[in-house]
């Protein structure tokens, strides 16, 4: 079989400098594979993805030594344009990526730099709009979509051409759960009839383990390839299912929920644990009658919620579903067309009585430091105290004098969170907090949030991600045209969702939510 | 967006317009004393000469302030262009608006004397300094330098600014030219001049030169020498009609603004 | 697609004819007027709200030039004509900053780019990402401030601008880098290009390219002929005469207000 991408001998340095980013890298994909890019944030996946089609070091700078070579082609002898025929690129932010103005347009621009005819252009852009669940949307315009509908867009845009391998960094990261199944469905397909070769990134393990066939591992640079069980366990990470198989030595390391049922009927389990319910504050927040939305539409209708201190409150739905307009609600940014929205008693202050870290974290950053930015917010609050505490709390003290913008996605998400958490506002908070986080990110996050709660205040995020809201949250809402749905403890709400059910869950059954709850049960 | 910007914008043309209105007729002072500082003004149409005698009101003028006090003094229409640094018009010759060199080749040329004969200036009116007793001339015709464009007659200032009254005499009053290259028209009345002229042959000048002339002849002049105004229909049409359409542009705008305004925004996650 | 859309090249055809009339006059009648079609051209056919806002921001850039250009007269004599005329100056550069300011609020610039020929490309791309920095600054300043203001850090104009500046330049920067480095890789100006779905040339848009030229033919002819006053008098000021004829000219500008409605 041959191979559809090689990397020999790679080292590469940004031009900041410092360590490398690719360390003597060495490794060869096949074609038609299936292949996983998995490591801690930092450790070099974005910067692999973009070296398959040149973008490193042809765009970014840097000392690069080695070779690359994709589809036969050396990407140091060919600028990426070059390369556009055989390799399509969907990078972190698929709205950076848009050059037209409407969605088939952009679909189909691929195609009209590689001189396809007419024709075939069209033919080709109905399948791909058909693929991917494009076609209500195939003459608005980019600039009017949902993050989740640019991403599906942006991959659209980039399987159009098609190329004969697709580098994809973290191409769910803004899709539902069903979404995002939906496009994994899509690539799978595309890889077993057609032979397409996909490597894609993504930390949202428990997403993608059970679709890709082989594994690049990630650590400091360095890269170990193999089959997915035996890099993950080698990083010690993997999905939830993978974790507890480690945990409860199941050999082979399970990957998928159906792997890990086959384990788990054997162990004879006890009660799932009762969530312990300790009391509850005053209500912090007060949402009644609410309604709002933008011009066009209504994102949330009718809408009654109290938070409490001391609760953790995961807002979930599919996309559309209100979830971040609640929380601009909240946050005392976005208006009501009617209704009542009250934190801590008053109409909400934003920065003051609630604080809001939003979907494009990045906004937030203007500081040169890591330390500036925390430092700003407290500056602005009339604060004379120490940045460091906030930094401590999310674990990013290592960072302080660091500039933002050379930190990695996940990196800089937590940068953000550390900024809008020095408001000490009573109500945090948090939309879509997982974009970019590895493991280890997202448990120091965790331990964070409840750390947070724990004093009294609240916190409620709008998020995607399950296992996070498994792992967080004292209570769940579910969201769904505006209107609550579900509303409740998460075992419940999860528990009875096909959907948004936890791997735990779907393994172990009703009351089982995480790793922790499981090992300490079995142990 | 709001009409605002719009709105302000008409607003402020509105206001200014009436502020800047022209004081082409404005009323003169009494002529000047022959005492004092003054400089001669000799200005040749092709179809009129004129000699005007200016009092100074400093001891130095520019040339184009020299032409401002004929004007205030002697009646003499003028127009200045460029922001105020070239002459386009001297009685009633010369194009109408801001730029004047629209009638090219046809143009004013400068001429200077400081008492050595003339010489073509290549400064501009309003850089040059007019003392007492210097000559100042414009010659329209064609002809980029000197030696090409037309020159004034030879003259001294006492030919032009002779004592007590400051209007010009006949120049045929007046010591014949010394040389031989006189202008034409400069001592023949040329009658060619235009019909609203009151005073067919006492000499080519404007203005009442002595109370005895003609009064009419200074509105009619003034009139004259605004001309009539191209494109038909006056100042006021088109001002009317483009007043009638920015309004029509204005109310189309809002309106459709407004209709659009209730635009779809951008989705939620 | 609308069959009432407009081609692109007819909207540059408007520009030109529109920034050439500017160009030669500095009657305010006829530049006024020329900033009430360039509005309302706008205001049928702004195609969202980053392009919205910049053209506010054109607007705003062309007054503070009249303000900077009339203050000028400072530098020399101070008196009624010599500030009529520099006000008259600013004014017709300020008339051609609107008009192509609405031509960066209608117009797509990528599209644009699209139709350039090959050996054009690179510069066209630059010139398009050039066009969308404005509206893509402008947004930026919007996302920027909202970011801030859930800080608790409020963004008041002039203050925070300067320590906000530089970000929103940096920002704006990289925004255009990876859109380049996007358009590189997925294979912009390897050579041979087809369209998808050529914008069609349509009856608007043929009406806008007649009427715009008939409108710069006028104010050529009354340049060249010199049948109508182009510069009013400012020394001594009269009132202006506004031809008629142009008057009508200039209307025949507004025509694309008139037509072709975008769609979506």
């Amino acid at each position: 079989m041959s191979v559809a991408l090689r990397f020999e001998d790679v080292t590469f340095t940004y031009p900041e400098g410092g360590r490398p980013a690719l360390d003597d890298v060495a490794l060869a994909i096949p074609e038609g594979s299936f292949a996983l890019a998995v490591g801690p944030t930092g450790s070099g996946k974005s910067t692999l993805l973009r070296a398959a089609n040149g973008l490193v070091p042809q765009f970014s700078g840097g000392t690069f030594a080695g070779r690359v070579v994709v589809e036969g082609r050396d990407t140091l002898a060919h600028p990426p344009r070059r390369l556009a025929d055989v390799v399509a690129f969907v990078g972190q932010d698929p709205g950076a990526s848009f050059v037209l103005d409407r969605v088939e347009e952009e679909l189909a621009y691929g195609m009209e730099n590689l001189g396809v005819d007419a024709a075939h252009m069209r033919r080709r852009v109905e399948e791909t709009l058909d693929l991917l669940d494009l076609v209500p949307l195939r003459s608005r315009s980019v600039r009017t979509l949902s993050g989740g509908e640019r991403q599906r867009v942006a991959i659209a845009a980039a399987l159009a051409a098609g190329p004969r391998i697709l580098v994809l960094d973290e191409p769910t990261s803004q899709l539902d759960p069903q979404g995002a199944e939906d496009v994994l469905a899509a690539l799978q397909r595309l890889v077993h009839d057609h032979g397409m070769t996909v490597l894609l990134a993504e930390h949202r393990l428990e997403r993608v383990a059970g679709w890709v066939d082989l594994a690049l591992g990630f650590a400091g640079g360095r890269v170990r390839t193999g089959p997915p069980a035996d890099v993950l366990r080698e990083l010690g990470t993997g999905p939830p299912v993978s974790r507890i198989g480690a945990i409860a030595g199941w050999d082979p390391l399970p990957l998928t929920v159906r792997e890990a049922r086959r384990f788990a009927g054997t162990a004879p389990m006890p009660e799932p644990p009762i969530a312990a319910r300790d009391g509850l504050g005053d209500p912090v927040a007060e949402v009644r009658g609410l309604r709002a939305g933008y011009a066009s539409a209504d994102a949330i209708r009718d809408l009654d919620l109290v938070v409490r201190g001391g609760e953790v409150v995961a807002v979930m739905g599919r996309n559309g579903a209100g979830k971040s307009t609640l929380l601009r609600v909240l946050a005392g940014v976005h208006p009501p067309s009617a209704g009542d929205v009250r934190v801590g008693g008053v109409a909400p202050r934003p920065g003051v009585d609630a604080a809001l870290c939003p979907q494009e974290a990045d906004d937030l950053l203007f500081n040169d430091s890591v330390e500036a930015e925390v430092r700003a917010t407290l500056v602005a609050r009339g604060e004379t105290g120490d940045a460091g505490r906030w930094l401590d709390a999310l674990g990013i003290a290592g960072l302080a004098t660091r500039h933002p913008r050379d930190l990695s996605a996940g990196q800089r998400l937590l940068v953000a969170i550390a900024a809008i958490a020095a408001t000490d506002a009573a109500l945090l908070l948090l939309d879509e907090p997982t974009r970019g986080l590895d493991t280890p990110s997202k448990d120091r996050l965790v331990g964070f949030i409840r750390r947070h709660a724990g004093r009294g205040n609240a916190v409620v995020l709008a998020t995607h991600d399950v296992e996070l809201a498994a792992a967080v949250a004292t209570r769940v809402v579910m969201l769904a045209g505006g209107e609550r749905i579900a509303d409740g403890e998460p075992a419940a709400v999860l528990g009875d969702s096909r959907v948004f059910a936890p791997q735990m869950t779907r393994v172990f059954g009703h009351g089982w939510l995480t790793v922790e709850q499981v090992a300490e049960a079995i142990a | 967006m709001h009409p605002r910007p719009v709105a302000v914008a008409l607003l402020v043309g509105a206001v200014i317009t009436p502020v800047t209105l022209p004081a082409v007729t404005g009323a003169a002072p009494a002529c000047a004393a022959a005492t004092g500082p003054h400089a001669a003004l000799v200005i040749e149409t092709g179809d009129r000469d004129l000699r005007l005698c200016v009092a100074l009101d400093a001891s130095s003028v520019s040339g184009t302030h020299l032409i401002e006090l004929a004007g205030e003094q002697q009646h003499l229409a003028y127009a200045f262009g460029s922001g105020g640094q070239a002459v386009c018009r001297l009685a009633g010759t010369g194009p109408q608006g801001d730029d004047c060199f629209a009638d090219y080749p046809d143009f004013w040329g400068y001429w200077r004397n400081d008492g050595g004969g003339w010489t073509w200036s290549s400064t501009g009116a309003a850089s040059t300094s007019v003392d007492d007793g210097d000559l100042e001339a414009w010659v329209w015709g064609s002809g980029d330098t000197g030696s090409t464009h037309g020159r004034p007659p030879a003259l001294t200032t006492a030919d032009v600014c002779t004592a007590p009254s400051p209007a010009p005499t006949a120049p045929s009053s007046s010591a014949a030219p010394p040389t031989g290259a006189s202008d034409a028209g400069t001592t023949s009345p040329t009658t060619t001049a235009s019909p609203s002229h009151a005073r067919p042959s006492r000499g080519p000048s404007d203005g009442p030169t002595s109370p005895a002339g003609s009064t009419a002849s200074p509105t009619l002049l003034a009139a004259a020498e605004q001309g009539a105004p191209p494109g038909g229909g006056g100042p006021g049409a088109g001002l009317f009609l483009a007043l009638a359409f920015g309004a029509a542009l204005a109310a189309g705008g809002w309106l459709r603004l407004r209709a659009t305004r209730h635009r779809p925004g951008m989705g939620g996650s | 697609m609308n069959a009432r859309s407009i081609h692109p090249a007819a909207w540059i055809a408007w520009a030109t004819c529109a920034g050439t009339v500017a160009f030669l006059t500095t009657d305010p009648v006829t530049l006024l007027l020329l900033w009430g079609v360039s509005w309302f051209v706008y205001a049928n056919h702004r195609s969202d709200d980053d392009h919205a806002r910049s053209f506010r921001v054109f607007v705003t850039g062309a007054v503070v030039a009249v303000v900077l250009r009339t203050a000028l007269v400072f530098f020399g004599t101070i008196s009624v004509a010599n500030t009529a005329f520099s006000f008259l100056e600013g004014f017709r550069l300020g008339t051609i900053l609107v008009i192509f300011g609405t031509f960066n609020a209608v117009t797509d610039p990528f599209g644009l780019v699209r139709m350039a020929p090959r050996h054009f490309h690179e510069p066209a791309l630059a010139a398009a990402l050039a066009l969308s920095i404005a509206p893509r600054t402008v947004a930026s300043v919007g996302r920027v401030r909202e970011a801030q203001r859930l800080r608790g850090l409020t963004v008041r104009g002039a203050r925070s601008l300067p320590a906000l500046a530089v970000p929103i330049l940096e920002r704006g920067m990289e925004e255009a880098h990876a859109l380049a480095e996007s358009m590189d890789a997925r294979g912009h100006g390897r050579g041979r290009r087809s369209r998808y779905r050529p914008q069609p040339w349509t009856g608007a848009s043929s009406a806008i390219v007649a009427t715009a030229g008939c409108a710069a033919a006028a104010f050529l002819s009354a340049s060249a002929g010199g049948w109508a006053v182009l510069h009013p008098q400012t020394s001594p000021l009269v009132w202006p005469e506004t031809a008629p004829i142009l008057v009508v000219a200039v209307a025949l500008l507004a025509v694309p207000g008139l037509l072709g409605r975008h769609a979506g």
